[in-house]
């Protein structure tokens, strides 16, 4: 018995240093456990710091394309390289890489594009301070006519972000074909003496303009040439010969000698335009400003009373009748039919005005009452402004972010 | 004596050949005259069909108008069996020249040429001859195949002041599918009617009952003669 009880004695003493070892052990592993959880927890928020940082990053890189594309649209750099920022100076033989040093091929040596470490790559500040981001973008021509590569990288020191995309310019450009320019289809009902078309070129003001007589009616190139312009002298009446001046005499017609795609240059406004009115009347409208013009579309027949003014460009796709005085600057196209009756001071186009279909002016056997003329100027200096005014657009074809 | 008779005789002889010489001379003149300016009219002509620029169109033009109505048979003759461009040109000036009685058969004719300027041409022509070219203009509407054309056709209507083309008009734009056409057609109603009823169909049309219910009421109140 007694050897019974002394045998748990001793067999006790060395569990005690066996529990001891375990423990140690095991607080050994907790101690592990908890530093490796320490540890993932850390890469976590570290992960999760960058990818927060990143997306932040992401978002100012894809601002510093469209802030490059603005600088291409509206060519505000002073030192004419537009779409850089932070570039203007760096060029291919500075394509060092994130090193700064040549024949190291580390990442970004030789990629074409301007890289964060790279000499003459001077990264801007953008964004909250507290994100410390920087933003730079690179234009690049492309074999393919009218389409740059636009790159723009942002980061923090943390994360970078870079956006590399293609665009298309796209110019938007202005006829100049003279006062009138019609479908060589057009039907032509000008009688009386109360409209008169100009080629000559006139200020907006009604000044004369700096620029050369234009014919006063251009229509498409006939087959054989001269057959067009042959066909519109059979519409006009002999007494109103000297109410279509400009190049060549009176009556002042020609044809360009460059094809005009009437249906291509109103789509290509249209896909431009700036303001939409539905079919309709419209008393004394406004349609832009010589300051603050408007590309406006009418899909449809519109009828003008009233007072009205506009600058920029009118495309109308249907009939525009114009029973009042009317005041407009710029190029309006109407692929339908023009009524112009005149009112009040009458109606005047400074610019150019093309037509699809028939051009009626005032019938004085008709309107007995109304006042004023229908005049048609050509005016290069209106002309220029709405190109001004478009100028070029970019569109992006292609997108890949990194 | 005698030699004073026969001085007197013979001065007299003089006299008579002083006078008669420039007489038979500007008749003979005269007589060339019709040929001269046929020849001048056919080279005009002839300058239409060759050449294209307008600065060099219009002199021809200027002559054969300034000729007229001595050109008028050349005219009917380019208006019958020249090119598009002569025909479209001869059309143009015995519209602006003729009347209606020599002339609106001739430009009548134009209407049923296959090219479309043709008719426009031959159109705009009966506009100017007048509202004889009524009967012509109505007939032709409804076939014509050109959008432009038949604007031009209805235009005439209007520019006439054919009150009495009402009906036809109000029927016409129940037909009428081109909207362009139909606007052309509701100004026409507008402006002969003086009635704002636009391009509603249903209100032309009663407006044209009554206006014949009208007409038959006056005939019938009218005191016979």
């Amino acid at each position: 018995m007694t050897r019974i009880l002394h045998r748990p004695r001793d067999v006790s003493s060395r569990e005690v240093g066996n529990a001891i070892i375990i423990a140690v052990m095991v607080l050994s592993f907790l101690a592990a456990l908890s530093a490796a959880q320490f540890v993932v927890v850390q890469r976590n928020i570290q992960a999760s710091t960058y990818f927060l940082d990143h997306s932040d990053l992401h978002t100012y890189a894809e601002s510093g394309v469209d802030i490059g594309l603005y600088d291409l649209k509206n060519k505000i750099s002073s030192n004419g390289e537009y779409g850089k920022i932070g570039t203007s100076t760096w060029t291919t033989a500075n394509d060092f890489g994130e090193d700064g040093a040549s024949g190291t091929y580390d990442k970004g040596e030789g990629d074409g594009i301007p890289t964060l470490g790279e000499p003459n790559v001077t990264p801007q500040a953008i964004g909250p301070t507290e994100l410390g981001a920087t933003v730079f973008v690179y234009v690049a021509d492309t074999a393919y006519a009218n389409v740059q590569r636009v790159v723009s990288t942002a980061s923090n020191g943390t994360a970078s972000a870079t956006v590399s995309t293609y665009v298309k310019k796209s110019s938007t450009s202005v006829p100049d074909v003279g006062a009138v320019y019609v479908d060589p289809d057009v039907a032509l009902d000008l009688k009386g003496n109360k409209f008169l078309i100009d080629g000559n070129d006139y200020n907006p003001d009604g000044t004369p303009g700096p620029g050369p007589a234009m014919p006063g009616i251009a229509t498409e190139l006939g087959s054989p040439p001269g057959t067009n312009t042959a066909l519109l002298l059979g519409q006009l009446d002999s007494n109103d010969y000297d109410q279509v001046l400009g190049l060549g005499g009176e009556p002042s017609l020609a044809e360009t000698s460059t094809t005009v795609d009437l249906e291509g240059i109103f789509d290509s406004f249209k896909a431009v335009q700036t303001t939409t009115l539905t079919p309709g009347t419209y008393s004394s409208p406004t349609m832009g400003t010589s300051s603050a013009m408007e590309v406006t579309y009418v899909n449809g027949d519109i009828h003008l009373t009233g007072q009205g003014t506009g600058a920029g460009v009118l495309l109308v796709d249907g009939e525009v009748q114009i029973t009042g005085q009317f005041e407009f600057q710029g190029l309006v196209i109407v692929k339908g039919d023009v009524k112009l009756s005149g009112g009040g001071a009458g109606t005047h186009i400074f610019g150019t005005l093309m037509v699809g279909e028939s051009i009626t002016a005032i019938d004085p056997d008709l309107d007995l009452t109304v006042s004023g003329n229908a005049d048609v100027f050509y005016s290069s200096v209106a002309l220029q402004n709405v190109a001004s005014f478009l100028s070029e657009t970019y569109s992006v074809v292609y997108y890949e972010d990194n | 004596m005698r030699n004073v008779k026969t001085s007197l005789i013979l001065t007299a002889l003089i006299l008579l050949l002083a006078v008669s010489t420039p007489s038979q001379a500007s008749a003979a003149a005269k007589e060339e005259e019709p040929s001269k300016d046929t020849a001048r009219f056919r080279a005009a002509i002839d300058l239409l069909e060759t050449n294209t620029q307008a600065q060099k169109l219009v002199p021809a033009l200027e002559t054969l108008r300034k000729g007229f109505p001595a050109s008028r048979e050349l005219l009917v003759e380019a208006a019958q069996k020249g090119s598009i461009k002569v025909r479209i040109f001869a059309l143009q000036i015995l519209g602006e020249k003729g009347d209606a009685e020599t002339d609106l058969e001739v430009v009548a004719a134009g209407l049923n040429d296959r090219r479309s300027k043709v008719r426009l041409a031959a159109i705009m022509a009966i506009r100017r001859l007048g509202i004889d070219g009524y009967d012509a203009i109505v007939h032709h509407i409804p076939r014509e195949k050109v959008a432009n054309n038949r604007k031009m056709a209805v235009k005439a209507l209007q520019h006439w002041r054919a009150e009495e083309a009402v009906p036809f008009l109000a029927t016409l734009l129940r037909t009428e599918e081109e909207k362009m056409v139909r606007n052309f057609i509701v100004a026409a109603l507008e402006s002969l009617s003086r009635r704002k009823y636009g391009d509603d169909i249903d209100a032309w049309a009663a407006y044209v009952e009554n206006r014949l219910l009208q007409e038959q009421a006056k005939r019938l109140l009218e005191p016979k003669k």
